[in-house]
């Protein structure tokens, strides 16, 4: 079980640098290749510092951190970032795209900070241009949006270019930080649904993570992140 | 994307040309612009009017000898065995022969010889540069004295002890009047053209350097 | 990472209006900078240039800088003039090889006129060795031959055969006019780039007779000279205003200048060109570095300036490092961007300023050239300018790393989520 799980933590505490006491402390979190999770956690239950640790910006204070089989905590702070962008896609709720690249050029960001998504990317015969045309096609961005700043698109269309960038090159693990807190109701879970089908395509790991527990079904996994920090579990039971 | 291509390869050879230039510009350009306008070597605000150049006893072997002015006077030649002659405890005050042997003893060093043998001489020597010509801040030809000052506030020097220095490439930028300097080449002499003239020395320097003790 | 230029380009481009402010004070400040260099550069090759093989500067007793000024560049007047007899004296030193007198005083139209001998053509040199070319005509034949210069053709629009009259006095206007002895322009000279090309050139002959019917300055009243009879008196000159010597032996000169700073009958200075316009450049040295001293430190404010800027972008282009934290960049990715986006506004508001300069000089040359016989070369960079030049681009470079730092820190602080 060890060598297939996508993700591991174990006893893993973490503390801000100022901070008196730790604020985020796991006992055990798992996911395997294929996983999709739900992680229920509302502002300051200490989803931010999860995401921050799993991508490798953080380093826990104790304990271990493992992506894909490689230890986080025994590797240097560029091995991290080199692991991130080799294997992790991040959506985050809203301002995901640079404002001065075009709709394509920001879902190309991906590959260009990663030689290995950048190959994944192209299949026989296409290109990188290729593949993520193929991917905003399938998340519903019109053709003649793709050249646009995109200061020009909606909220939505904004959030689908940023799951676009998340996907291409098909990284091990996606991590979608309260996607659809942004959005209208109507269009929340056609872009769950949207992001889910993707994943289940590209054979990835997906954690969502949302305030809104009505977004839950459909994933294979639910955590309350409360209930497992145990740094809130242990002040809750005070 | 192409035009960022270009400007990508335009930055990237700009960044170089500013490593370049940066490095041999900024030193060389920080000297100059820091008012430091002679050689890093030897400041001219060093030398006091009247002041000679050392001459270490060289160890380094150099296919130019190594001289000194006095070289350049004629072993033989005392232009005061005039003057001191002159018994000036038998003069009285204000005695006209005292002033009438000084001002032989000037037209004399005035008119001092050459030494024959310096010529064809390959030789190095340290001095002062008065320039002569000038073209784009380069010194092209200029007389080379033994003295600081020698051209403003002392008696100048007598002919036997100024070089006519014509060098083989126009002196640095930056180089002016009273910089120390050495030359190094082979010394010619050349006799007087006019009864009243004096003979003197030329040099085709082949090298001329800041001078460092 | 060579990505991360692509991006920082085209960041900069996103905030072309504000970054393009401080571009242009870049530009702006290192044409001022690289401008007064090169205008210090060029007078001193200016003045440098105006003249060559000449041994000795001679005139009345006065500084070496005021000599110069007057007996070459024509600028100022002399203190008191020579006796002709010492003039003669001098010229007839064993070890002279040449002499040209000059006579300074009169002027037309602003120019300079100088009286001289035909000894001026043929002896007086400029640049490196050049000698005095016609483009048209001849030295001065006749008492009222003048030879002109090339920017006074041009200027007046002179040609051979027109007849010019002198005023007195060398002032700009008011001046009391020689008008009963117009002079006939005989020969043009070809240009020099040297004050040369500014001066009229009569013979001193011709300086005595326009001044026969004169007395102190002025037109005695009622009393005049009639051109074609002027030739009748003894034009034989009385004074000269200074003298220029050619020596048959370089290396004599000091004998020479001792002999004419020890002249009995009257207190004269001689200088070694070469020498004095040293002087003249350490006395003007000063000012010099205190306006290049200025002009470093515009630049260094136009710096600042773009520091701030980019500075103050940052807190608002939080979320964007955020994005490229979570794509995979690192937090020197991160540094080396906003290093770039620096570096590229002020490399190219170096270069606009280059230009603009080039520009500039492009179009008043000519008019400075005309002016005060200043020849400001037009040219995009030269050797020297570009050692300056390598230091303001190395402080650029610094100054570019702080916004960087700046960056670095709090991308590392923020990680993939900042509290905005």
């Amino acid at each position: 079980m060890a060598n297939n799980s996508v993700i591991k933590i174990e006893n893993m505490a973490f503390r801000y640098p100022k901070a008196g006491s730790v604020c985020l402390d796991i006992r055990e979190l798992h996911a395997d290749a294929g996983d999709r999770i739900f992680i229920y956690g509302h502002s300051g239950s200490g989803k931010s510092t999860l995401l921050g640790l799993l991508g490798g910006v953080l380093s826990p204070e104790r304990g271990t951190i493992s992506l894909l089989g490689h230890e986080l905590t025994s590797m240097t702070p560029s091995a991290r970032d080199r692991l991130r962008a080799d294997h992790i896609g991040f959506v985050f709720q809203q301002f995901n795209l640079i404002p001065y690249l075009s709709v394509t050029d920001n879902v190309l960001l991906s590959c260009r900070f990663s030689a290995r998504r950048c190959n994944r990317a192209i299949s026989s015969g296409s290109t990188v241009h290729d593949e993520a045309a193929r991917l905003l096609d399938h998340l519903d961005i019109a053709p003649e949006l793709r050249h646009r700043p995109v200061t020009q698109l909606s909220v939505g269309q904004q959030q689908r270019v940023a799951a676009a960038r998340a996907l291409i090159g098909r990284p091990e693990i996606v991590i979608a930080d309260e996607p659809t807190s942004a959005l209208d109701a109507e269009r929340q879970i056609a872009f769950l649904d949207l992001l889910s089908r993707e994943c289940i395509a590209a054979d990835a790991t997906l954690l969502f993570v949302s305030h809104d527990r009505r977004l839950a079904s459909g994933f294979s996994r639910e955590i309350d992140l409360s209930l497992l920090n145990r740094v809130h579990a242990s002040q809750e039971a005070i | 994307m192409q035009t960022h291509r270009i400007f990508q390869s335009a930055i990237l050879l700009m960044l170089s040309l500013t490593g370049v230039a940066g490095n041999a510009g900024a030193l060389d350009g920080l000297s100059r612009y820091a008012g430091i306008e002679t050689p890093p070597e030897v400041k001219k605000t060093d030398y006091k009017v009247g002041d000679r150049l050392q001459q270490r006893d060289s160890e380094v072997k150099s296919k130019y000898k190594n001289i000194v002015w006095d070289d350049l006077v004629p072993k033989d030649w005392d232009p005061m065995a005039d003057f001191k002659k002159l018994d000036f405890n038998k003069m009285k005050d204000s005695d006209p022969r005292a002033i009438e042997a000084l001002q032989k003893l000037r037209e004399i060093w005035n008119n001092a010889p050459v030494a024959p043998a310096m010529d064809g001489a390959r030789i190095r020597i340290p001095g002062f540069i008065v320039p002569l010509e000038v073209a784009h801040h380069q010194i092209t030809e200029f007389l080379l004295v033994p003295y600081f000052g020698g051209c403003i506030h002392v008696p100048p020097p007598p002919s036997n002890q100024i070089i006519h220095v014509f060098p083989a490439k126009p002196l640095k930028k930056g180089m002016e009047s009273m910089d120390a300097v050495w030359i190094k080449g082979v010394l010619e002499t050349l006799p007087s053209d006019t009864d009243m003239g004096s003979a003197s020395y030329r040099m085709k320097a082949e090298i001329v350097e800041p001078y460092k003790n | 990472m060579k990505y991360l230029l692509a991006l920082a380009i085209r960041s900069a481009w996103n905030r072309k209006l504000t970054l393009g402010l401080t571009l242009m004070s870049i530009a702006l400040s290192v044409a001022l900078l690289i401008g007064v260099e090169r205008v210090r550069q060029d007078a001193q090759d200016s003045f440098a240039q105006s003249v060559s093989g000449t041994d000795l500067v001679v005139g009345a007793r006065t500084s070496p800088v005021q000599l110069m000024l007057y007996a070459v560049f024509h600028i100022g007047d002399a203190t008191n003039n020579i006796h002709w007899q010492t003039y003669k004296d001098i010229a007839a030193n064993p070890a002279v090889a040449w002499t040209i007198p000059v006579s300074m005083g009169d002027s037309h139209h602003g120019f300079p006129v100088v009286g001289t001998t035909a000894d001026y053509f043929e002896h007086f040199h400029y640049g490196e060795a050049e000698p005095l070319a016609f483009s048209s005509g001849k030295p001065f034949a006749g008492l009222f031959d003048a030879v002109i210069g090339a920017e006074v053709a041009e200027h007046l629009g002179y040609h051979l055969g027109d007849k010019i009259t002198l005023s007195h006095g060398t002032g700009d206007i008011g001046l009391a006019e020689h008008a009963d002895k117009p002079f006939t322009v005989a020969g043009i000279l070809a240009r020099t780039g040297t004050p040369v090309d500014r001066t009229v050139h009569v013979s001193l002959e011709a300086i005595e007779a326009i001044h026969l019917d004169w007395q102190g300055g002025a037109k005695i009243p009622g009393f005049s000279i009639p051109e074609e009879y002027a030739s009748k008196f003894d034009l034989t000159p009385k004074e000269v205003t200074a003298i220029l010597i050619g020596l048959k032996s370089r290396a004599g000169v000091f004998k020479m200048q001792r002999y004419v700073n020890e002249y009995h009958a009257e207190p004269l200075l001689a200088v070694l060109p070469g020498v004095a316009l040293d002087q003249l450049w350490q006395v003007v040295g000063v000012a010099e570095r205190a306006l290049l001293a200025v002009s470093g430190m515009v630049v260094v404010v136009g710096l600042c300036g773009l520091v701030a800027v980019i500075l103050a972008s940052l807190n608002e282009r939080r979320r964007e490092l955020a994005i490229l934290r979570s794509v995979g960049a690192r937090p020197m990715d991160v540094f080396l961007l906003l290093s770039a986006e620096g570096l590229f506004i002020t490399l190219s508001g170096t270069l606009t300023g280059m230009v603009l300069l080039t520009a500039l000089t492009a179009t008043f040359a000519p008019m400075i050239q005309s002016h005060y016989g200043l020849m400001i070369a037009i040219r995009f960079i030269s050797y020297d300018e570009l050692g300056l030049l390598g230091i303001v681009m190395g402080v650029s470079l610094l100054a570019s790393l702080a916004p960087g730092y700046s960056a670095y820190k709090l991308s590392l602080a923020d990680g993939l989520t900042p509290r905005i």
